[in-house]
């Protein structure tokens, strides 16, 4: 029989028991190691398919530079002889999860991307927020794609065959303000102006805040370009030694923490798959990822310590019975949870799944589990398609090291499939009992 | 044997024959395995088929999947058919012979094929390679 995974009541007990304090979540769970092969982030099988799930919920290679290259073009549009906006656009730059590489498809889907910009216009600051809001919208209706410009609440979308949108949001700079501190406009149209509002917020400035809290692990980013470009079907240097840069243009600029934040807004987006009403942020997701960086830590343990650190705050705050309240780092009046939770029980429901995401890796991590039941598991978690994707990758990975005699083994009868090729050499080289992997063919009878 | 895989435990039978009973653990999940070999006389003819180490799972029981392509449980010998042993090797190639050590063989095929087997169940792929054919003869005295 597979390990169970934890019931609720387990899971908590299990996380008071093994978890004291939030801090301490930073464990880890290999039962042995062998000098070396633990240097590959991947070694550990659920770091390797949680790995190939992130690389299947992520915008592709190609993407990135392809919404530039879109949200430039909207610019120009917009900016043309004759605009509403001709001469106050100041600046067109992504916000967001764009802005820190940690975009993911969208809710319900597998393949749809939001891309967030920010249009920042030389307007006045207190200027209507409906007029912005309009002023913008008309000055890009007509934008030749496939589907029809719709003005939205705060931004105006631009939507492409390719099942791309661009979420284009205008802002205004704030005088005698740092860097980039601005107004947004939220505006139903269906709304009456008294209940238009100036949002304040610092996209720009958060994005430089998280990214200096994450700077890139460099063989964690190595290993998963390698990953990214086999499940595009990309060329892979096979000689590629660990620490040199890469020769090839690096396709993951990624930390570990970048990484478990992208799989925890896909266990967010598949948590919420059916609701309607608002779910919990990216935003506030990313600003809690951010304060959890911590280099060094291995994919699970990563998304095991964001789950905790929010569901921990969000507990606290609904112990004071108050709505939890989470704020731009780099600029206090950007709330990044003005219109999430709207009540404690959303806020208690998002922390008990956090937890249960939580306690069930760290089961995995410390329990007896095979792969189709972990795939199940993950399913649950991420949903149907990319687990699948990621199982099935993962074990093509590992039947190909097999049939080529590039595996290892560690001296309990763990099987290691390196990341990169030189990582077998190294942990041979540092354990004198590492068995060298040799090829051989399966037989047998077909019944 | 003991220097390379700790989790193995030796059982003389005679003075051929051994058995080797303990766990390992090729991704997250812990197989309790046995491997019997009996050392052939010098005066034998090498008959890898005939001769090769029995490697069989004792649990947690290898699950079949009725009706797959590669057979209800790839890769194996249904001399027992509660408990085949696996076919590691192709015994017409030479891949092992009574001349190589069961630690630098068995074992880490027994890993690679539990590994394949996982993937198998997982994905209904076998991606270890390999070919089917030939019955083991029989030749281990199961305990």
């Amino acid at each position: 029989m597979p390990a169970p995974i934890p019931s609720q009541r387990e899971h908590a007990e299990a996380a008071r028991r093994v978890v004291p304090k939030e801090m301490s979540t930073t464990v880890t769970y290999l039962t042995e190691k062998i000098p070396g092969f633990d240097r590959d982030p991947f070694f550990h099988p659920l770091d390797a398919i949680l790995a190939e799930i992130a690389i299947a919920v992520q915008l592709p290679p190609g993407l990135h530079a392809k919404a530039r290259e879109r949200y430039e073009a909207v610019r120009t549009y917009a900016e043309r002889a004759g605009s509403p906006l001709e001469g106050r656009i100041l600046w067109f730059y992504p916000q967001g999860s764009m802005a820190i590489d940690a975009t993911i498809s969208i809710r319900g889907t597998d393949d749809e991307y939001d891309l967030d910009i920010v249009a920042a216009l030389a307007l006045a600051p207190d200027a209507p927020a409906g007029e912005v809001l309009d002023l913008l919208y008309n000055a890009i209706v007509g934008y030749p794609t496939s589907q029809k410009v719709e003005r939205q609440t705060r931004c105006v979308t631009v939507r492409y065959a390719d099942r791309m949108h661009l979420d284009i949001t205008p802002a205004v700079r704030l005088p005698h303000s740092a860097e980039r501190e601005s107004h947004i406009f939220h505006a139903h149209p269906d709304d009456p102006p008294r209940l238009h509002v100036h949002v304040p917020m610092n996209a720009y400035g958060f994005a430089q805040w998280y990214r200096s809290r994450t700077p890139q692990e460099q063989r964690f980013a190595h290993a998963l370009d390698e990953r990214l470009r086999k499940a595009y079907g990309m060329e892979v240097r096979a000689d590629a030694e660990v620490d040199e840069v890469p020769g090839q243009v690096s396709l993951a600029t990624k930390s570990v923490t970048t990484v478990a934040l992208q799989l925890l807004k896909r266990f967010r987006n598949i948590a919420y798959a059916t609701r309607t009403r608002r779910i919990p942020p990216s935003v506030m997701i990313s600003c809690f990822a951010g304060h959890a960086a911590q280099p060094g830590l291995s994919l699970s343990d990563m998304v095991i310590r964001q789950a905790r650190v929010i569901a921990r705050e969000l507990r606290q705050a609904g112990q004071r019975r108050e709505n939890v309240m989470v704020v731009n780092p780099v600029f206090q009046r950007d709330c990044f949870t003005d219109r999430w939770p709207e009540n404690l029980s959303q806020q208690e429901e998002f922390a008990a799944k956090l937890a249960g995401l939580a306690d069930g890796l760290e089961h995995i991590k410390r329990h007896e589990i095979d792969l189709e039941s972990l795939r199940d598991w993950l399913r649950e978690q991420f949903g149907d398609y990319v687990v699948s994707g990621a199982i099935r990758r993962f074990n093509q990975r590992a039947g190909q090291a097999v049939q080529g005699g590039a595996t290892a083994y560690t001296p309990r009868g763990g099987l290691y499939v390196p990341s990169t090729p030189a990582l077998v050499g190294l942990g041979a080289a540092a354990s004198s009992r590492a068995v060298a992997a040799t090829p051989h063919t399966f037989r047998g009878d077909l019944r | 044997m003991r220097a390379s895989w700790s989790s193995l435990r030796a059982e003389r039978m005679d003075a051929r024959a051994a058995r080797w009973r303990g766990s390992l653990k090729p991704l997250l999940q812990t197989y309790e395995v046995q491997v019997f070999y009996r050392a052939p006389m010098i005066i034998e003819r090498i008959d890898p088929l005939r001769q090769q180490p029995r490697v069989r799972v004792l649990s947690p029981m290898l699950k079949q999947r009725p009706g797959d392509a590669e057979g209800d449980l790839p890769h194996v010998y249904w001399d027992d058919p509660n408990c085949p042993a696996l076919c590691l090797f192709d015994h017409e190639t030479g891949e092992w012979t009574p001349f190589h050590l069961l630690a630098d063989t068995t074992i880490p095929w027994t890993i690679d094929w539990l590994t394949c087997y996982e993937g198998w169940r997982a994905t209904r792929e076998w991606t270890g390679g390999g070919r089917h054919a030939t019955p083991l003869p029989s030749q281990e005295t199961r305990p």
